[in-house]
């Protein structure tokens, strides 16, 4: 299999550097490309089978929108082709229709899902997730100045359901996107080190066999602790910055 | 700023609720300015300033530079207005302006030097004006509340008057783009003997041109985005550095300015420390002080082979240091550290610098995954404990870096993973403390004392 990881120079953020080792060493028998921020994407020629996008600056953002939207369509074809992808953190915020800046400034999205985001810089959200997806829970955290919104009248096509925390704005507990084999979300954790049993429910979907990462054990008594825990009410969330 | 009836009720119990707490000997860090700060919000703008001020600001090592500036004024009889028993954000200043004026702060001392936290910079500078604003260094940071460098960047930007004299790191590219019209010096350290010319990190946050977004050359990578760097695109280009450590030979570094050299004994021998002396010279020199007098100052310095704490007992050494909690950066300079010297036997490594807040918050373990636990996979390092409520997280984290399962240990407490954590075969264990906690951390310290007595 092919597997990409854009940006891998600058979308490293609060700890998506683990999503790379990660995903390298899941892939290992595979071939895993990395690709700059300002290098044409491996997906637009090649057949690429998961994708992966991780957190990045606000200026990053920009860049990349600006790099990624001459493939918009080749990206409507990955989305409808079952192509696997990825994203975390604020990497999500380019997929909707726009992005509105704490300036003012708009920068139209790659219009993939009808969603748009709005960026604040004051106040910093800050919260832990606990959710469920097909009765599996999910953990994570957000660190974040931005805020989705579902379009008005457009199907919601959301991740998981949150009980603890915001969904992809404080007032929803409807939380990222998924459609098909697209799984987005703005929780950071890393994401899927911290849920281990939905990594390993990803992997055996893709189409052929590949490895869990080392520490594996270690990361499913650390999920089950953190489902216990957040799920006890024992935390109480601080949402503004400290 | 006209003073108001506010101003003045705000001083006068500002000043009452510091009496109160000398009384029953609390230090109170900033609880005065806290006060005075609800009366009478605009409060920084009429409190008496010193007649010349320095601020400190910047990611790592602002406290240690603060305190060496004082230190050295104090040594010339000269007393300061300064915050280094208290806090760095802007009720901390505000305590320390009243502290350093008379009852109503309308005089206040003729020297101050306030180390200032980056989110409280735009308040606290453009109220004050400083003479002189030096920045450290900029890093990744608290994830909740400093975001990412670029933010911090941006709010230093608009937080910088223009009459300030600026005083930036050469070797940091990003802070040292604040303000690239204005009036400022330089420091810096050439690539030492032995230095590596290419130290990758994890973490970098200059991997682009900031002008161009052209994929940056490290002439010289000293860690994370340190070093000299230019981009070929576009030619934007580290500064030059005005004082710049060229050598270090025993206790003594080289100090080019100029055309003239100096040698100036050194404290410590880690690059931190250095770079710390050399803001602190660069400082001092561009203020007034001579060179003569800056020198003679640090050769009163101690000279102590290690900034931590190491005691040894029965053959076995404890090296407690310093790595402050859920800082990726600060972590990986510890890592890289322990992982270079080699002159300590066999390793064991103690992890107790988790912010442990159970119970009123969850903390985020993402910066695990931004620190450099691989710097620490050497054959002399034996095992690795975490007392911490996420010792789980660390032992992953920990196996991803390539350590063996059975290499790792880990407790939910400092206490039990002090009783635990296997001693034999180590001739010296590393015990890394945060800055949170302290009173358990030093009982995990008596705890290991005691174990190599009885070995």
């Amino acid at each position: 299999m092919l597997i990409e990881i854009l940006a891998y120079d600058v979308a490293t953020l609060y700890g998506e550097n683990g999503h790379q080792l990660m995903l390298k060493e899941c892939f290992k028998d595979h071939t895993v490309r990395m690709t700059s921020l300002v290098s044409e994407p491996a997906f637009v020629k090649e057949s690429v089978d998961f994708i992966y996008l991780g957190t990045m600056t606000e200026k990053y953002q920009q860049i990349l929108l600006s790099q990624l939207r001459p493939y918009t369509q080749r990206l409507k074809e990955l989305l409808e082709e079952g192509v696997f992808f990825l994203v975390c953190g604020n990497g999500l915020d380019i997929f909707g229709e726009w992005i509105e800046y704490d300036d003012g400034l708009r920068v139209e999205g790659l219009h993939l899902f009808d969603f748009t985001t709005t960026q604040k810089y004051r106040p910093r959200l800050n919260c832990f997730v606990l959710g469920e997806y097909q009765g599996l829970k999910l953990v994570g955290h957000k660190s974040q100045f931005t805020q989705s919104y579902y379009k008005e009248g457009a199907e919601q096509l959301s991740f998981f359901d949150v009980s603890n925390g915001f969904g992809l704005n404080v007032n929803t507990k409807k939380e990222g996107i998924h459609y098909k084999n697209f799984y987005g979300t703005n929780c950071i954790g890393p994401f899927l080190l911290l849920n281990p049993l939905f990594l390993k429910a990803l992997l055996e979907q893709l189409p052929q066999p590949t490895s869990l990462p080392k520490g594996y054990d270690a990361l499913l008594k650390a999920y089950n602790q953190r489902v216990i825990e957040f799920e006890s009410g024992e935390f109480k969330q601080i949402m503004g910055e400290l | 700023m006209k003073k108001t009836v506010r101003y003045y009720g705000a001083v006068a119990i500002a000043r009452l609720s510091r009496m109160a707490l000398k009384a029953t000997g609390r230090k109170g860090t900033h609880f005065p300015g806290e006060i005075a700060l609800k009366i009478d919000p605009q409060i920084l703008g009429s409190l008496a300033r010193p007649k010349k001020l320095i601020v400190v600001t910047g990611t790592n090592g602002k406290t240690t530079v603060s305190n060496m500036l004082i230190d050295f004024f104090k040594s010339q009889n000269i007393e300061t207005v300064n915050n280094n028993y208290g806090s760095n954000i802007l009720q901390g200043n505000v305590s320390a302006l009243l502290a350093g004026s008379n009852f109503w702060s309308t005089e206040s001392k003729e020297w101050g030097i306030l180390e200032v936290d980056e989110l409280s910079c735009e308040k606290v500078c453009a109220a004050l004006k400083p003479d002189y604003i030096v920045v450290t260094n900029l890093f990744r940071d608290s994830y909740r509340r400093n975001a990412h460098v670029d933010f911090i960047f941006e709010k230093l930007l608009k937080s910088i008057p223009k009459e300030s004299h600026l005083i930036l790191n050469a070797d940091d590219l990003i802070s040292s783009r604040l303000k690239t019209t204005q009036e400022k010096t330089t420091f810096g350290i050439d690539r030492l003997p032995l230095e590596e010319e290419n130290r990758q990190c994890l973490i970098n946050d200059l991997v682009v041109c900031p002008n161009c977004y052209h994929p940056l050359t490290f002439d010289f990578q000293r860690y994370h985005h340190l070093g000299k760097v230019h981009c070929e695109a576009c030619g934007v280009h580290s500064l030059t550095t005005d004082y710049k450590v060229t050598n270090v030979v025993g206790d003594y570094a080289t100090v080019l300015t100029g055309n003239h050299t100096y040698s100036i004994r050194i404290g410590h021998h880690n690059m931190t420390s250095l770079y710390n002396m050399i803001a602190v010279v660069t400082v001092l020199n561009v203020v007034g002080f001579s060179m003569d007098s800056i020198i003679k100052q640090f050769d009163s310095i101690k000279v102590v082979k290690s900034r931590f704490d190491e005691i040894t007992v029965n053959n076995r050494r404890l090296i407690m240091m310093l790595a402050k909690d859920q800082n990726p950066v600060a972590n990986t300079r510890v890592y890289d550290y322990i992982g270079h010297r080699k002159d300590v036997g066999n390793v064991g490594v103690l992890m107790m610098n988790q912010d442990n807040q159970h119970g009123e918050l969850s903390e985020n373990v993402a910066w695990l995954y931004d620190a450099n636990f691989e710097f620490m996979l050497k054959p002399h390092i034996k095992r690795l404990g975490f007392g911490t409520h996420r010792y789980l997280d660390y032992c992953a984290r920990c196996e991803m870096a390539g350590f063996d399962s059975n290499q790792l240990y880990g407790a939910i407490s400092e206490q039990e993973i002090a009783m635990k954590f296997p001693l034999e075969g180590l001739d010296t264990v590393y015990l890394l403390y945060g800055t949170k906690d302290e009173k358990k951390v030093l009982e995990a310290k008596e705890i290991l004392l005691d174990r190599f007595k009885k070995m």
